[in-house]
């Protein structure tokens, strides 16, 4: 279990939280007894690839699965002291939106195509903030241009359609941002984007969190943007936290193979032109499969007979870094030389 | 040194007819791009640029406005028949999505196999022969025949999408961001084979993509493309060292740091807005707009200035300007 050093109630507190799916088929655990936390003004990235669950953790718990998927959902998910797990889907609908407010990746997809941008945003505040729908479009207003969209007042008329993806995603925080939520859940914001928009969301992500004092969990594949936002970094692969901890501890101190394997595939302007590309052998786990041992064995270059003994727990890695977790048993063979 | 030229765009404009609103738009505006035998050349730019526009012409799925396609000495866009046909096989598109170009309802086999038959080879044995050879050569099992596109990760399935492009043994493959929708740790797989195909075969590659660091280290030649025209071209080394056009400078410090401590006190250019719209360029240098080091000049046509050798930059101020350091 994870205790939280120091510091008041987080706003966010998951603990053991397993999702499990089923299809007509098969079922499946995308998330496997997760636990993390998320304080007042942190910024927490979950980085993970695809298929390795960090979507489901953030959306399940606030009843956002895709229709017609049965789920069983254990463990509790507390947000500032309520667990929205248990709570009904009178409450959750405050929550969300209200308490939690959620950017979506693609922003197209969660803009209603034929309704204006004005009235989605003010929808948000009539309904969250319980202003009149003449003070909600002037809030509306006042958002679009916090998100730096040039021209706000007359893109309150416009539609989705009439802009480009990078307005879009401004959109879509300004949408995240109406209820004045405490957490933003951002599910990979930037990767529809173009470089050089990405820069420009991040640097917004960054201001508004400080502007508003929110905490933000990111859920993204892309470590560069992760450098340069989180103050905290969870690496989930299987269905589980294979690391976290501090940006510091994770990117530059990172001790799981997985979250090596990872930064190193990340294509960078020092490595020598011509020379060959650094990634990880195989690919990912099919998660309807049982899985003995650690999930990353197949893909290690540093497994040991013991990875095959059941899944490795979470424990501290070697350093001075007390939230800094791993769960690896080949970690946890150094950290025991290290002891010795 | 450069090696032959195996294709030669020269000057091509690919332009659409917006259906509603009866505007010209100039996707690809002008552009000149040349491929050796066995290279890698590589044409980056951010979505809306053209990048795409000018592989999809190239292959002829889209119609061109005017210029040439010479390939092999030969212009594609006045061929006919079967010399057409003949020329159009030696040229291969790989799509982004793995997901969307392969059917669902065809073994991986039988995907191959077609692409075989298309390519004339009758006898079917010796496409038997040929598909085990082709799924050797982009790194899969025999066994891997049988099973369907579903049941492969997106990795498997852009390595079947090389096969089935190899299987018309072609001299040049045109990839459009062929590891964009790819897990990060499987992209350098499939970036290693396109290294180890232009090594063991001599397969030449025009790699479009919007992601400079991959393009950097793949290829020998880079084209910086923006707003349907050309930015800046050069040799990767040069162009990556000494960016000479403010976009190419602007890309380059996008590209995020892994390392948390150097993103902190990294200073990067922040370009303002999006690229503007192709219907109606702005006159001059088409980055003027969201250049910050533009002045009055800039609204006159850029001169191609030489930097050095192949090192050419389409600015006013080339070489003068530097919005930010390289890094290294």
């Amino acid at each position: 279990m994870i205790q939280t050093v120091g510091s008041a109630t987080p706003i966010l507190d998951v603990r053991n939280l397993t999702v499990t799916l089923h299809t007509p088929k098969t079922s499946v655990r995308p998330v496997d007894r997760v636990s993390y936390t998320v304080n007042e003004g942190e910024i927490l990235a979950i980085v993970g690839e695809s298929g390795s669950g960090k979507t489901i953790l953030n959306l399940a718990p606030l009843g956002l699965l895709p229709a017609g998927v049965d789920s069983d959902i254990e463990g509790s998910v507390r947000f500032e002291g309520q667990d929205v797990l248990t709570s009904g889907e009178d409450k959750l609908r405050a929550v969300r939106g209200g308490g939690i407010g959620v950017i979506f990746q693609d922003p197209l997809s969660a803009l209603n195509p034929v309704r204006k941008i004005g009235r989605q945003i003010a929808e948000v505040a009539e309904e969250h903030l319980k202003l009149t729908p003449r003070a909600a479009e002037q809030r509306a207003g006042e958002l679009l241009s916090l998100v730096g969209l040039p021209d706000p007042l007359s893109r309150l008329q416009q539609y989705p359609h009439e802009l480009s993806g990078g307005q879009r995603q401004r959109v879509g925080i300004a949408m995240s941002i109406a209820g004045e939520p405490r957490l933003l859940i951002a599910d990979e914001p930037t990767t529809a984007l173009d470089v050089t928009v990405q820069a420009q969301i991040v640097s917004l992500l960054k201001d508004l969190q400080r502007r508003l004092k929110m905490a933000i969990v990111m859920i993204t594949h892309d470590i560069g943007v992760v450098s340069g936002m989180a103050t905290k970094v969870a690496v989930m692969y299987a269905g589980r936290l294979a690391e976290i901890g501090s940006v510091d501890d994770v990117l530059t101190r990172s001790v799981h193979p997985y979250t090596l394997g990872l930064l190193n595939s990340v294509p960078t302007l020092k490595a020598p032109i011509g020379s060959r590309f650094s990634g990880l052998p195989g690919s990912p786990p099919d998660l309807s499969r049982r899985i003995d041992g650690c999930a990353f064995m197949p893909r290690c270059s540093q497994a040991i007979p013991n990875c095959e003994r059941g899944r490795p727990p979470l424990v501290h890695a070697p350093g001075d870094s007390p939230e800094h977790l791993a769960a690896c048993p080949v970690v946890m063979n150094k950290l025991a030389d290290e002891l010795a | 040194m450069m090696p032959g030229p195996l294709i030669d765009i020269v000057d091509l404009k690919t332009h659409f007819r917006d259906r509603r609103t009866g505007a010209e738009v100039k996707a690809c505006d002008g552009v000149t791009v040349s491929i050796g035998e066995g290279e890698i050349v590589g044409l980056v730019g951010e979505s809306g640029c053209g990048k795409s526009t000018l592989g999809r012409t190239v292959v002829g799925l889209e119609r061109p406005s005017s210029g040439k396609i010479i390939f092999r000495g030969e212009d594609l866009l006045s061929l006919r028949g079967r010399r057409l046909a003949e020329s159009r096989r030696q040229v291969q598109y790989i799509f982004q999505d793995p997901y969307s170009s392969l059917s669902t309802r065809q073994t991986i086999g039988q995907a191959i196999d077609e692409a075989l038959v298309i390519n004339g080879e009758k006898n079917a044995k010796a496409r038997q022969k040929r598909i085990e050879e082709l799924l050797a050569a982009v790194g899969l099992p025999t066994q891997i025949m049988d099973r369907y596109s579903r049941e492969m990760s997106g990795g498997q399935r852009q390595r079947v999408c090389i096969a089935r492009a190899l299987a018309a043994n072609p001299k040049v493959l045109i990839c459009d961001e062929p590891v964009s929708s790819l897990d990060v740790s499987i992209r350098a797989q499939i970036m290693n084979l396109f290294l180890q195909l232009r090594d063991e075969m001599g397969m030449a590659c025009l790699l479009i993509a919007h992601d400079l660091a991959v393009v950097r280290q793949a290829a020998q030649r880079v084209y910086v493309m923006y707003l349907g025209r050309l930015m800046e071209i050069g040799e990767s080394r040069a162009l990556y060292d000494r960016p000479s056009h403010p976009y190419t400078q602007a890309l380059l410090s996008a590209i995020p740091d892994t390392d948390p401590k150097q993103e902190r006190v990294r200073q990067r250019i922040m370009l303002n807005g999006d690229v503007p719209s192709p219907v109606n360029p702005p006159t001059g240098c088409r980055f003027r707009t969201r250049c910050t080091a533009a002045q009055a000049v800039c609204e006159t046509p850029p001169p191609a200035k030489v930097m050095g050798p192949g090192h050419i930059a389409a600015c006013h101020f080339a070489g003068e300007v530097n919005l930010a350091p390289a890094r290294h």
